[in-house]
C-alpha cells in the first residue's frame, strides 16, 4: 500500500477527480448564467444619456457608453450646443417609490408594484384555504378514499398544464361572465386575482399534500390512539405541526407567481395604468407584463425603463427566496428534535 | 368501569380474527380472551403479526392503508367491528402505545394533558398531569420543566411520556407495541418497573420479541410463529410459566430455547 487506500490505481483517482471537477463545473453553471443576467441587465439599466432641455434623446448603455464614447461625442456634437451629456442610473429609489407618468424619463414602478402584490395577496387569499382544505382531506383520505385518488392525480396534472392555458381560459370564461354581469372587467383587478387563485390552487395543493405528509405517522397514530376524532387529529395535530411549513413554501411559490407573465398578458394587462389600483374593478397591470411591454419598444430609453424593471423584478424574487430559505432552515432544525 | 370488569373475563375477546394488508393475511385465525387484571404478553418473531394484531384491537388498523379485518373483537360484550361502541370510545379505552416514542411537538405538560382535553375532561389539568406522570415514573425528572418541549427528552423518557399521556385519558388497559426495542438496559428497565405497577389499576397487553421480558412482566404470553399459510399464527397462549418452563407445543419450545436453524425453520 502507498498511501492512496487498498487497490486503487492511480489512472482511477485520476479518473474520479477529473469527473469530481467536471461536476462541481457543470453545477455551477447556474450561478454563471444567473450572473451573465444580472450582469446585462445592470448594464441596460445605466448607461449615458444625451438630453435637451431635460428630455433624454438618446441612450447608451453601460458597456456602449465605455466603448463608443466617440460617436457618442459626434452625436452630441449634431444635437446642438443645447444638448447635454449625462451619466443616468435607472435603479433609482424615485424610479422605484414613485407613480406612474406619461413620460419615460418620470415614470416610476409604484403603481406597477402595487398591483403585482395586490393580485398576488388577493389571489392568495382566495386559493390558500381552498388548497389547504384540499390537502387535508388528500392527505387523511388518500389511503381509503378512492376520490382523494382521483383528486391527487387530477391536480397533479393540473400542475402541469401551460400557464397560458390558464389565461385563454381565463379570458374565455370571464368574457362569458362580462357579458352576463356588466360591471364584471375582464381586465380588472378583480379578474386578475382570480386567475391568479387559478394558477396558484394546483401548486398550493401539491406544496400542502407534501408539507402535510411530513408529519410523522407516529404523531398521528399517537393522537387516534387517545380517542382523537378524524378533526381532532387533523386541526389540532397535524395542521398545527405542519402549517409554519406551508407558510414558509407559500412564500417561495408566490416568489413564483410574482414573475408569471403570459397569463396576465392573455387576459390583457394595461400598457399604462395612471394610479395605484384602489378596487377590484380598476384595469391593472403587473410587474412582468410590464417589463415585456416596455421591452417591446425600439427606443433606448424604454429597453432601459424594461431593464431597470426586470432588475426590481429579480429583486423582489430573491427577496421572497431568501425569506421562505431561511424560514425553511428555522423549521428543520427545530424538527431535528423530533427524531 | 362497567359491572362485567368484575370477573375480569368479559374484557377483551378475539374470535377468529384475521388482519390483511392488501389481500395478503399477516396473523390469521386469533381466539384468546384477555384479562384486565393480568400482564399479557404477545410474544414471537418479527413479522407474525404482534402488532397488528394489538392495532386490530381498537381499531386503529383501519387507518393503515390496504388493511382488513375479519372475525370480531368483543370489548366488554360489545362487537368493536359492529359500532357497538365508537372507535374513539375504543381506542381512548385501549390506549396504544407505539414502538417508536414519539412526543407531540409541544410542552410536556401538553403532551399528557392533549388527549386528555380532546376526550372534555374537565377536572383539574395541573393534577391529572402530575398524577400521570408519577404513575409512569416521570415526576420526579421532570417536575421543573413541565412547560419545557418534550422533544428535549430523552428516548427512555419519551417512552414513559407516551405511557403519561396514555395514562391521562383513563383507559382501561394499555397496548404497548415493543415498549423497550429502542431502548438501553436501564430504561428498559425502569419501564418495566412502571408496568408492573400499572397493573394494578390498568390492564396491559403489550408484544415483544423478547420472551425473557415476557417472563419478568407477564402473568400471561402468547406465542405467535409463522404458520403453515405463511403468516403469524397463535401457537400457544397460557400461564408464563407454564409456556417459558415447560412449553405444551414443540415449536414453543424449540422457540423458547432458540433451536430454529435456517432450512428447518418453520417448513411450511
Amino acid at each position: 500500500m502507498n498511501g492512496n487506500g487498498p487497490g486503487l490505481s492511480d489512472k482511477r483517482r485520476r479518473r474520479d477527480s477529473f469527473l469530481r471537477m467536471l461536476i462541481i463545473v457543470f453545477s455551477f453553471v447556474p450561478l454563471l448564467v444567473l450572473t451573465f443576467m444580472v450582469l446585462t441587465l445592470a448594464d441596460r439599466s445605466m448607461g449615458t444619456r444625451i438630453s435637451i432641455e431635460g428630455r433624454p434623446v438618446r441612450q447608451w448603455t453601460l458597456l456602449r457608453s465605455v466603448l463608443d464614447r466617440d460617436e457618442i461625442g459626434m452625436e452630441l456634437e449634431n444635437c446642438g450646443s443645447e444638448a447635454i451629456r449625462s451619466f443616468h442610473f435607472g435603479l433609482t429609489p424615485k424610479f422605484v417609490f414613485s407613480g406612474p407618468s406619461a413620460s419615460p424619463e418620470d415614470t416610476g414602478l409604484l403603481a406597477v408594484l402595487a398591483g403585482s402584490f395586490w393580485i398576488l395577496i388577493l389571489g392568495l387569499m382566495i386559493s390558500f384555504p381552498t388548497a389547504l382544505l384540499t390537502a387535508l382531506w388528500i392527505d387523511s383520505s388518500i389511503t381509503v378514499s378512492k376520490s382523494a385518488r382521483i383528486a391527487s392525480a387530477v391536480i397533479n396534472q393540473f400542475m402541469r398544464v401551460p400557464h397560458v392555458l390558464y389565461g385563454i381560459f381565463a379570458l374565455a370564461l370571464f368574457g362569458r361572465l362580462e357579458h352576463s354581469f356588466p360591471g364584471f372587467g375582464v381586465r380588472s383587478v378583480g379578474s386578475a386575482a382570480l386567475l391568479m387563485a387559478l394558477v396558484a390552487l394546483p401548486k398550493l395543493t401539491v406544496m400542502m399534500v407534501r408539507e402535510i405528509d411530513l408529519v410523522l405517522e407516529e404523531i398521528r397514530t399517537a393522537a387516534y390512539a387517545l380517542g382523537a376524532s378524524w378533526s381532532t387529529v387533523v386541526f389540532r395535530q397535524i395542521l398545527p405541526a405542519s402549517i409554519e411549513a406551508v407558510f414558509a413554501e407559500t412564500v417561495r411559490i408566490s416568489a413564483g407567481l410574482l414573475g408569471l407573465a403570459s397569463p396576465f398578458i392573455v387576459l390583457g394587462a394595461s400598457q399604462y395604468v395612471s394610479a395605484a389600483p384602489r378596487g377590484l374593478g380598476d384595469r391593472f397591470i403587473i410587474l412582468p407584463a410590464q417589463v415585456f411591454q416596455w421591452s417591446l419598444r425600439p427606443d433606448e430609453i424604454h429597453r432601459n425603463l424594461a431593464a431597470s424593471s426586470a432588475l426590481v423584478l429579480l429583486l423582489c424574487i430573491l427577496l421572497l427566496n431568501i425569506i421562505s430559505y431561511t424560514w425553511r432552515r428555522r423549521i428543520s432544525r427545530r424538527r431535528e428534535g423530533l427524531r | 368501569m362497567s359491572s362485567h370488569a368484575a370477573d375480569g373475563r368479559d374484557f377483551l375477546c378475539v374470535r377468529h380474527l384475521t388482519v390483511s394488508y392488501n389481500e395478503t393475511p399477516v396473523v390469521g385465525d386469533v381466539s384468546m380472551d384477555f384479562d384486565n387484571r393480568a400482564v399479557t404478553a404477545l410474544i414471537g418473531p418479527t413479522g407474525t403479526g404482534k402488532t397488528s394484531l394489538l392495532l386490530a384491537l381498537n381499531r386503529l388498523i383501519e387507518l393503515k392503508s390496504g388493511s382488513s379485518v375479519e372475525g370480531s373483537v368483543f370489548f366488554y360484550g360489545e362487537d368493536a367491528y359492529r359500532n357497538e361502541l365508537s372507535p374513539e370510545e375504543l381506542r381512548r379505552r385501549l390506549s396504544f402505545i407505539s414502538s417508536e416514542p414519539t412526543c407531540f411537538p409541544r410542552s410536556i405538560w401538553e403532551n399528557v394533558a392533549w388527549g386528555a382535553r380532546v376526550n372534555g375532561y374537565n377536572g383539574d389539568y395541573d393534577e391529572l398531569v402530575e398524577n400521570c406522570l408519577k404513575r409512569a415514573g416521570l415526576w420526579n425528572e421532570v417536575k421543573g420543566m413541565l412547560r419545557k418541549s418534550a422533544l428535549r427528552l430523552s428516548g427512555g423518557q419519551r417512552q414513559r411520556l407516551c405511557i403519561a399521556r396514555a395514562l391521562a385519558v383513563g383507559p382501561d388497559a394499555l397496548l404497548l407495541d415493543e415498549p423497550t426495542s429502542r431502548l438501553d438496559p436501564i430504561a428498559t428497565g425502569r419501564i418495566e418497573d412502571v408496568l408492573i405497577q400499572l397493573k394494578e389499576d390498568v390492564g396491559v397487553i403489550f408484544a415483544t420479541h423478547d420472551h425473557l421480558q415476557a417472563g419478568r412482566l407477564a402473568e400471561k404470553t402468547a406465542l405467535f410463529l409463522p404458520g403453515a399459510g405463511g403468516y403469524g399464527e397463535l401457537v400457544e397462549y397460557e400461564d408464563t410459566d407454564d409456556i417459558l418452563v415447560n412449553p405444551s407445543d414443540k415449536r414453543t419450545e424449540d422457540y423458547i430455547t432458540g433451536k430454529h436453524s435456517k432450512g428447518t425453520r418453520y417448513s411450511v
